[in-house]
């Protein structure tokens, strides 16, 4: 044997061994795209996340449910770098968001240059959608298109347009959004989420805010979304029927930790807590 | 005791010293519009010392008088440093940089009148800070506080006899010089201040319409 080839033996094996670790650590899926370790969050005095770990693979569909006051929210605005944690570590592939290495390798808070790197992987929906009033459909969904990823107007519109067809809202590309429906609008805010291809999206209780009959088109665009299932999604929701058509892991949690996780069939059909248990039929009650 | 006749002749030396009152009070707007803006940004940074000496200075700048501003500014700055700046200079960025920290505030009111969502969509779309400021923040910011940055300009005008303190000459100097020449004090003081009186109305006209304009846009 060659040197050359001994010596990638020895790396190949190497990378086995190292692999097998990690499958020890992460289980068959491999490395998580999304990690928290010991993640919690306090508002002054208030404790809202008392310490959650969690993990979430690439592609995966994760809903969060649970009471108002769980502190789900919170857990999605970390990850898009809207809120610090107050202790623990949050990490998208591998790298740990909140904290950097500086040159000599000791850690330090992030700055925003590191935010800027890691928040390129992650986009949001949010409940009040929060598009830009003074700019076009179009230009709602091209500005990051142009001035992050530096797309040319031309090709940014193209990739507008196709994105925005998938919510259906071609027709509305020169519309202000003052001129269209909650439903458009938040549609338009998940086309100008997913246009920049993010690794996972935040959906935010993205119905909410919305008049009942409204809520229909904006998770028929969503469910439609997942399909192509690329995208990892974190759908904070209240709409229970949608948590269990889309989602392949459903999280609740209550009073800032995680009770009860598992397959939709797992927690709608077979609740093991007592707390989800009776979450679940107080939702019941409500519609019957 | 009032003469028509003079009254008339000295309205016409009165309307001349008017550009240059004009030129000053445009020019020291467009310093504080422009160092407000700075001003406002500033305050709103990251950066803790960056943010305190912002305020700190806007706050000193605020509380000393326009007068000793100007003074020091023409009399004692030149002892300090080479540069002798000419009366215009000297009163454009003394009334700009004066009225840069009332600006300053008009601007703040406008950033903290938008929703905190806009800031956040603007993260998660991993804007740049000058690209949030620049396409987000200020188009939504500025338009709603035009009118009040355009009273501005009417009281920045109003203030521009302060400049005859060093030497520029506007009209209340020139209006001084007249009656000084004739020994009649009556119509140089008041045609000046029917001057004041009538630029003001135009002025507060044109940012009426300004202002109706904005509404009629916003509202479409």
């Amino acid at each position: 044997m060659t040197q050359l080839a001994q010596d990638n033996e020895g790396i190949l094996e190497s990378q086995a061994v190292w692999r097998q670790g990690e499958e020890c650590l992460y289980g068959e899926k491999g490395k998580p795209l999304v990690e928290y370790r010991g993640v919690t969050k306090s508002f002054g005095d208030l404790e809202v996340i008392k310490g959650i770990d969690l993990q979430m693979h690439a592609g995966e569909k994760l809903a969060f449910i649970g009471p108002s006051g769980s502190g789900k929210t919170t857990l999605g605005r970390m990850l898009m770098t809207l809120e610090r944690p107050t202790s623990g570590s949050l990490s998208i592939d591998g790298v740990p968001l909140w904290q950097m290495q500086d040159k000599k390798g000791r850690w330090k808070p992030a700055n925003e240059a590191h935010l800027r790197a890691m928040r390129e992987k992650v986009g949001m929906v949010f409940q009040h959608f929060n598009l830009f009033p003074h700019l076009t459909v179009e230009r709602n969904v091209t500005l990051a298109l142009t001035s992050v990823l530096g797309l040319t107007r031309e090709d940014a519109g193209a990739r507008a347009e196709s994105m925005l067809e998938k919510v259906g809202l071609l027709d509305k590309l020169s519309s202000y959004p003052s001129q269209l429906s909650g439903g458009q609008k938040q549609r338009v805010a998940i086309a100008r989420a997913l246009v920049m291809r993010p690794k996972v999206v935040v959906f935010d209780e993205v119905t909410s805010a919305l008049d009942p009959e409204l809520v229909g088109e904006v998770l028929a665009v969503i469910k439609e979304i997942a399909k192509e299932g690329e995208t990892a999604m974190m759908l904070i929701t209240h709409e229970m029927d949608f948590a269990r058509e889309v989602a392949d892991r459903v999280i609740f949690g209550a009073e800032g930790l995680i009770v009860e996780e598992g397959t939709p069939e797992d927690i709608f059909e077979r609740p093991q807590s007592e707390r989800l248990r009776t979450f679940l039929n107080r939702l019941q009650e409500v519609r019957d | 005791m009032w003469s028509w006749d003079y009254a008339m002749e000295v309205s016409l030396v009165l309307l001349r010293a008017l550009p240059a009152a004009l030129l000053a009070a445009f020019s020291g707007f467009i310093i504080a519009a422009t160092v407000g803006l700075a001003i406002a940004a500033l305050v709103r940074s990251r950066f803790t010392a960056v943010r305190r000496i912002a305020s700190g200075v806007a706050h000193f700048i605020r509380s000393t008088p326009l007068l000793v501003q100007l003074f020091f500014l023409y009399y004692s700055l030149p002892m300090l440093v080479p540069v002798s700046m000419t009366a215009f200079w000297t009163g454009a960025i003394g009334l700009g940089l004066h009225y840069s920290t009332y600006m300053s505030e008009v601007y703040r009111s406008g950033i903290d009148a938008l929703p905190k969502g806009q800031w956040e969509a603007s993260t998660a779309l991993n804007l740049s800070k000058r690209r949030t400021w620049l396409s987000v923040i200020l188009p939504q910011a500025i338009p709603p506080v035009l009118p009040i940055m355009g009273n501005y300009l009417i009281v920045i005008f109003k203030e521009t006899p302060t400049l005859s303190a060093i030497t520029y000459i506007e009209l209340l100097l020139r209006a001084k010089n007249e009656a000084s020449i004739s020994y009649r004090v009556f119509e140089p003081y008041t045609i000046a201040g029917i001057i004041f009186i009538v630029v003001s109305l135009i002025m507060s006209f044109l940012v009426g319409r300004l202002e109706k304009g904005w509404r009629r846009r916003t509202s479409a």
